[in-house]
């Protein structure tokens, strides 16, 4: 196949004369060259490191490649560093903190934080200010009052409104490097903004943000969870599929309220569950109606059955219609929400009935989970 | 109460993947009984990472040369995929159910 041949003596003579990665060693003598191929004048090189030392091997790196493009017949090369040991080599066992490749011994990887959490759900919407953060609010009471165990991770970043639905403004405490969360109502909460003052911006650009997003999921202390509640940011944004693809998500509920706007931006948020196949358990119409306090009258605000019609249209359950009123706001904005206030009343019986709907789903044999990761 | 969307079953879905032979051979085993065997060699090969894209097949198999490839990790993407790491160091490719599928049943 290969029409030019390099020489390869003069390719080893050229990598003699770069130091390995102790400084010192020529690269051919150091035993650190773990591949060297070429095709049609294109040479491949790549040198074994200590993941540790990565960074201090760059020079060696490209002074490996400068010699590599010298040697007469060598159109281009590419020298890549490796940590990964050479076969049969004995396998160092690390702790799962460790760098992908610095372990040769092939192993799934699940985060360490929400292993006990038997299922983490997302609450999401297409468009802000529908009134997810509430309705998540509520819902993981309701389901805490069914006898789950319930955590609530606040995962809107830049809005964020746990901190004030429930009421909570200590710092949360560290242990053993991993985030200890607050407890309200039966739930376990933690929020970016149990970390930054309430009027203070957090003005991130997207990585910044996604990595704050994983380290919420991943360096908490949730303990044993039935349910892992996570508040979405609004939108199908990085933020969205980052935690999609970092999570094992049992499901999705998109909260809507009734008009064709909100509507519009629903579906979008149900397509994007769709592609990374995770499976929509309902939609919640949110400021379904309202009821006048003085004269009982009914009105549809933003229209009614616009979240149902959708639901059925797009073959997904309907979870329930929560209505505009007063005493659901008052009750969020004071820190105990409608849930938790008054369990026996109206509002939270439909919380509670939308809780044993999710409960019953997420319980259902039929999901479909991530298959078993078997090594060996 | 709630039935999943229909055209959902079509989809392959696999319950088990099985790293053997020191991690040259990933076995799957999809909900529909059909098991799939693909040889790390080939899904390094056939990585759909955007790193990979610009490359030729022919470039793809000088750069990995005539040696047995090894995956040295699995980790799961949400519940849709699998991001292998192979023992060159490479990473970045985001293996889903459909597209192993794909590569299993295409041969060779």
């Amino acid at each position: 196949m290969e029409t030019v041949l390099i020489d390869e003596k003069a390719i080893a003579e050229a990598l003699s004369g770069v130091n390995g990665p102790d400084g010192r060693t020529p690269l051919t003598r150091s035993g650190a060259i773990a591949g060297l191929t070429q095709r049609d004048g294109k040479v491949y090189l790549s040198i074994l490191v200590d993941p540790a030392g990565a960074a201090k091997a760059e020079p060696m790196r490209q002074a490996a490649e400068g010699a590599l493009r010298a040697v007469a017949g060598v159109a281009s090369a590419i020298v890549t560093l490796t940590s990964e040991r050479a076969p049969g080599a004995p396998a160092p066992r690390g702790h799962s903190h460790a760098p992908a490749a610095a372990n040769s011994a092939p192993r799934p990887r699940v985060p360490e934080s929400v292993a006990g959490v038997r299922h983490i759900m997302a609450v999401a919407s297409g468009k802000g200010g529908v009134g997810k953060s509430t309705v998540a609010a509520n819902l993981a009471i309701a389901m805490a009052q069914e006898g789950w165990r319930v955590g609530l991770l606040d995962a809107d970043v830049f809005g964020p409104s746990a901190p004030r639905l429930f009421g909570l403004t200590e710092k949360p405490k560290v242990e053993q490097s991993f985030l200890v969360p607050l407890l309200a109502h039966g739930v376990k909460v933690i929020s970016i903004g149990l970390m930054i003052e309430e009027e203070a911006p957090v003005v991130w650009r997207g990585p910044m943000v996604m990595s704050a997003v994983t380290q919420l999921l991943r360096e908490v202390a949730w303990g044993e969870l039935d349910c892992l509640v996570v508040d979405m940011p609004p939108g199908t944004g990085d933020v969205q599929l980052t935690l999609a693809q970092s999570a094992p998500l049992a499901g999705a509920i998109i909260v809507s309220t009734p008009q064709d706007l909100a509507l519009i931006d629903a579906r979008r948020g149900i397509a994007m569950f769709d592609k990374v196949k995770i499976p929509v358990l309902g939609i919640i119409e949110n400021m379904s109606y309202f009821i006048c306090p003085h004269c009982q009258g009914r009105s549809d605000i933003f229209a009614h059955g616009g979240a149902r019609h959708e639901a059925e249209k797009r073959g997904v359950a309907f979870l329930g219609e929560v209505p505009l009123d007063m005493e659901i706001r008052e009750s969020s904005d004071s820190g105990s929400p409608v849930a938790a206030a008054s369990p026996d009343g109206a509002h939270a019986r439909i919380f509670r009935a939308i809780a044993r709907n999710v409960i019953g789903q997420l319980d259902a044999p039929v999901q479909r989970a991530a298959p078993k990761i078997l090594i060996g | 109460m709630s039935e999943p969307a229909p055209d959902k079953k079509a989809e392959p879905w696999p319950t088990q993947l099985r790293l053997t032979d020191e991690g040259r051979l990933l076995t799957v085993t999809f909900d529909s009984g059909e098991v799939l065997a693909l040889a790390s060699r080939k899904l390094r090969l056939a990585t759909p990472s955007a790193e990979a894209k610009r490359l030729s097949p022919a470039e793809r198999e000088a750069q990995i040369g005539d040696r047995p490839v090894r995956i040295t990790e699995i980790e799961p993407v949400g519940n849709y995929a699998i991001r292998p790491t192979f023992d060159d160091g490479h990473s970045t490719g985001i293996f889903t159910w459909a597209y192993l599928a794909e590569l299993g049943r295409s041969g060779k």
